[in-house]
């Protein structure tokens, strides 16, 4: 469980952003496109533990 | 359609069929009509109650021998339902419909989100409720049989409209001949295909959206509960959306996504429904027999007039607006859209507010429509994404939403809410001291009174003053007030919260102040109440010298707007 820290409104702004960037590089690229977003989003982490608690869920939701 | 239109038939209604009845206008009469309403559907027929709610006479034409077939609309919002409570026929729906307060969605066959809509004791009504809305016409229309003020023209096609500055003028097309029907106002509820629009040469301007559904109802018994079931991505269509609702009659509405390349014709084969219903049927569970009653195709557009007045033509409904299906907003909004237009005309039409209030229909409900637009426009995208992009981020947050509330909360369908008419130039200035309670604008929410029963069973059929107070007592002047403030001759409604002091038709008691909290009320404090139930302006200490502007402001007086 992720505390929500972006305001709905904001979260759902980036959605809309995310979709359409995705779109914009193409099925080709989307794995690199998406790994470099993570690498940048890590970054902005304010702790190690979210960035290890947010690959696990995203592992976990793959099952 | 498939179905045919012209002769309805149906496993479980019997439609009615009306006979054309020849109006004096074909024998050379003329009458100039207070208000002629184009479209005996839910919307046009809600308006013509709501006129003669307010005194005035109204003539309803449609082209029609019958009601709408198919269940079409079949979710009916709370806000609706307490709006439909003043034209007296909510309990009609209530006793006939379905209530629900909860919905699941599934991915890949898993749950991964609950649904839960707010409901209390303090409401007399459930968040949503199924209905079909041949049952909704039937009631409307049956209700407005018994009102002098309606008279219902059915066989009778508008062919032609000339606007003029004091009438409009129809071209009417019957059975028996065509004539010219004249009408102070015409209200134009004639549906996505609005025989009014295309004669005056308006179009509707906005998007369409991907996604094509079939719309399939069926006959089937089951005692799964009433709620609303979403399926993305199912083993009854894969790769692609199902929703599944209950209604009255042992009638299950199935709607399932198309895959783009799915050619339209073939899919609305009736074999080819049967295939792909079976599929989904054996995805539910269900096991008891079943049979195909109606279907149809459905394709989202946000879809809008840019002005809902075009003189003395006012748009309501399908007729100004298309909204996307997900959320239940396309007949909500109509209603709301016709009560909001009924006491205007009929304060213009009495002489007691000029024709400048009625400006304020469009910027209000087009409004709404707007605020819709970008909902609707939102829940679209994620039951039917438009693209790849949309595709994955949708899927994934199906798949984060079970441990993750961030992700539940985008699979939340966002269904149907009133609008606040935020701005309107009828509403005064919000009372900054206020810190509860609905907002300038907001409709005024139920509240219970106990053996009172509920707050908005009282209204007024004009403005209703609500005025709290300790003892049960309420200033002398603004008994006064309430007198001067009229629509259509009726005098506002004086409504007393009291805390304590005597129960009696005007006074409802608060005994343990929940009404005094939810309005963010203390002693003295006042909301003023539109005959649509919103709020228009709100005190908490009432003046008099301001309810009064308050008044003239809300019905676009000129002295002062």
């Amino acid at each position: 469980m992720f505390e929500q820290r972006l305001p709905a409104a904001d979260f759902e702004l980036a959605y809309e952003r995310l979709a359409a960037a995705l779109d914009s590089v193409g099925p080709g690229r989307e794995s690199e496109f998406l790994a470099r977003l993570a690498l940048l989003l890590m970054q902005a982490a304010p702790e190690i533990s979210a960035v290890l608690a947010a690959i696990d869920a995203a592992e976990a939701a793959l099952d | 359609m498939t179905r045919p239109a012209a002769n309805p038939r149906s496993l479980y209604f019997d439609y009615p069929c009306f006979d054309f009845v020849r109006p004096p206008e074909l024998d050379g009469e003329v009458v100039t009509h207070e208000v002629v309403v184009v479209g005996a559907g839910p919307v046009g027929v809600t308006a013509a109650l709501e006129l003669a709610r307010h005194g005035v006479r109204v003539v309803v034409l449609d082209d029609k021998a019958s009601f709408n077939d198919g269940s079409r609309a079949i979710c009916i919002a709370r806000h609706s339902l307490e709006g439909l409570q003043q034209l007296d026929v909510a309990e009609r729906f209530m006793a006939a419909g379905l209530p629900w307060t909860h919905g699941t969605s599934y991915f890949r066959g898993q749950p991964v989100f609950r649904l839960e809509m707010p409901h209390s004791v303090e409401q007399r009504f459930p968040p949503m409720l199924n209905l079909q809305q041949q049952f909704i016409e039937q009631f409307l229309i049956e209700r407005a049989q018994r009102e002098a003020l309606i008279e219902f023209r059915w066989q009778s096609r508008v062919e032609g409209v000339t606007p003029g500055a004091q009438q409009v003028t129809l071209d009417v097309a019957t059975p028996e001949g065509a004539y010219h029907l004249k009408a102070a106002y015409v209200l134009a509820a004639d549906g996505a295909r609005s025989a009014v629009r295309q004669a005056l040469g308006l179009k509707l301007h906005g998007a369409a959206h991907e996604g094509r559904y079939v719309i399939v109802d069926v006959k089937m018994a089951s005692d799964h509960p009433t709620e609303r079931r979403a399926f993305f991505d199912c083993a009854g269509n894969p790769g692609a959306t199902v929703l599944v609702h209950r209604q009255p009659q042992d009638i299950w509405r199935i709607d399932y996504q198309l895959d783009e390349h799915d050619d339209e014709s073939e899919a609305l084969a009736e074999g080819t429904i049967h295939s792909k219903v079976a599929a989904i049927i054996a995805m539910l569970g269900e096991t008891a027999p079943w049979e195909l009653e109606w279907w149809s195709i459905y394709k989202a557009y946000t879809l809008c007039l840019d002005d809902y007045r075009h003189g003395r033509v006012l748009f309501c409904g399908d007729a100004a607006h298309l909204v996307p299906i997900f959320g239940v907003r396309g007949l909500n909004s109509g209603f709301a859209d016709a009560l909001n237009i009924g006491w205007k005309l009929a304060c213009v039409l009495r002489g007691e507010a000029s024709d400048a209030l009625l400006d304020s229909y469009s910027p209000e409900r087009r409004g709404a429509t707007l605020d819709i637009f970008a909902q609707a426009s939102k829940s679209t995208r994620f039951m039917s994404p438009p693209t790849r992009g949309y595709r994955l981020l949708r899927d994934a947050a199906l798949a984060l939403s079970p441990a993750h509330e961030f992700a539940r909360r985008l699979l939340d369908p966002r269904q149907s809410q009133p609008y606040t008419y935020a701005g309107s130039a009828l509403s005064c200035d919000d009372d900054p001291s206020f810190t509860a309670g609905p907002v300038v604008g907001a409709p005024l929410p139920d509240g219970h009174c106990g053996e009172q029963g509920y707050l908005l069973e009282h209204l007024g059929r004009g403005f209703t003053v609500l005025y709290f107070s300790a003892d049960g007592r309420a200033p002398e002047a603004l008994h006064a007030a309430c007198a001067a403030m009229t629509v259509a001759d009726v005098p506002a409604r004086l409504l007393v919260i009291a805390m304590r002091g005597a129960m009696d038709a005007q006074t409802l008691r608060d005994v343990d102040g929940h009404l005094f909290a939810a309005h963010g009320a203390v002693d003295g404090s006042c909301y003023l109440v539109r005959p649509d139930r919103h709020v228009c302006a709100r005190w908490r200490q009432w003046r008099a010298d301001a309810l009064s502007h308050a008044y003239v402001r809300a019905m676009a007086r000129a002295e002062d707007v």
